[in-house]
């Protein structure tokens, strides 16, 4: 499995590359703590170029978007690999993971995410007065 | 039972994550062999591997010896059609018990694994009993 991490605009790209099992899903979680401990917690995880995944790699996106989301954020996952998407669907994560086919669209979705959070944070009792 | 068949492939692991990929490749050369499709096959090493993760997360306790902790994989081909058994002698635990997390909606610790295991095949029956090590049977059909 091949890691690479960047920046696009305020959000963190995570691409990773091969298979995401119980043996090579630690590196990931410590690339994706590595992330959020910098304090970035909007983040898009790239796995167009994943070609296996199984529920040790869904735990870990998912605790991720959990922390993200805790820390203010959002986490959008790219995957367009049908074998990759049968497994979203029928573990019912494609929803809570952001689930995008393009790097444009995932970062469309945490713009959206973002826009509705601070809409509803405005739309508050007691804000803007 | 399948184990009987002249087809059967007999492969025993260790118990340790680095060896999940040999278990993918033979799962995937074995459906090759049974006829099954692309899709098929990348189906059926998503569920060999969660039986075999379920048994390097949960199936030995740390005292158990390195040497002793072992996964078994059985691979019977058939017409168009795959069985696979993955078999280990640890600690074993209640199969109802993964049973009823399923239909409350809670899924503890390695359900989502059995719940991709059942999805991802045919059949598959969980022969467990705590102290008595775990059995998985999968049954993976050729999609027509």
């Amino acid at each position: 499995m091949r890691i690479q991490v960047r920046s696009q605009d305020d959000i963190r790209v995570c691409s990773v590359a091969g298979e995401l099992d119980a043996y090579t899903a630690p590196e990931l979680r410590d690339a994706l703590d590595a992330v959020l401990a910098e304090g970035q917690a909007t983040i898009i995880v790239d796995l167009r170029e994943l070609t296996y995944l199984d529920s040790t790699g869904l735990g870990i996106l998912v605790g991720t978007a959990k922390k993200a989301r805790h820390a203010g954020g959002d986490l959008a996952v790219c995957c367009t690999r049908p074998n990759l998407l049968k497994i979203f669907q029928i573990s019912g994560t494609h929803e809570i993971l952001n689930l995008q086919p393009t790097l444009d669209e995932a970062a469309e979705r945490i713009r959206q995410l973002r826009d509705s959070r601070g809409q509803s944070e405005g739309d508050a009792p007691g804000k803007g007065s | 039972m399948p184990s009987s068949s002249a087809e059967t492939v007999k492969l025993e692991l260790p118990c340790l994550p680095q060896y999940l990929l040999v278990a993918r490749l033979t799962a995937g050369g074995c459906g090759h062999r049974a006829n099954l499709s692309v899709e098929d096959i990348e189906d059926l090493k998503v569920a060999v591997a969660e039986a075999c993760t379920n048994v390097i997360n949960h199936a030995f306790g740390a005292d158990v010896k390195p040497a002793k902790r072992r996964i078994v994989l059985r691979f019977v081909a058939g017409n168009h059609e795959l069985t696979v058994e993955v078999e280990d002698e640890g600690k074993g635990f209640d199969p109802e018990q993964v049973e009823r997390e399923r239909r409350t909606g809670f899924e503890g610790e390695g359900g989502l694994g059995f719940g991709l295991m059942r999805e991802l095949t045919d059949s598959l029956k969980i022969e467990s009993a705590p102290g008595s090590g775990t059995k998985v049977t999968m049954v993976k059909r050729a999609t027509r």
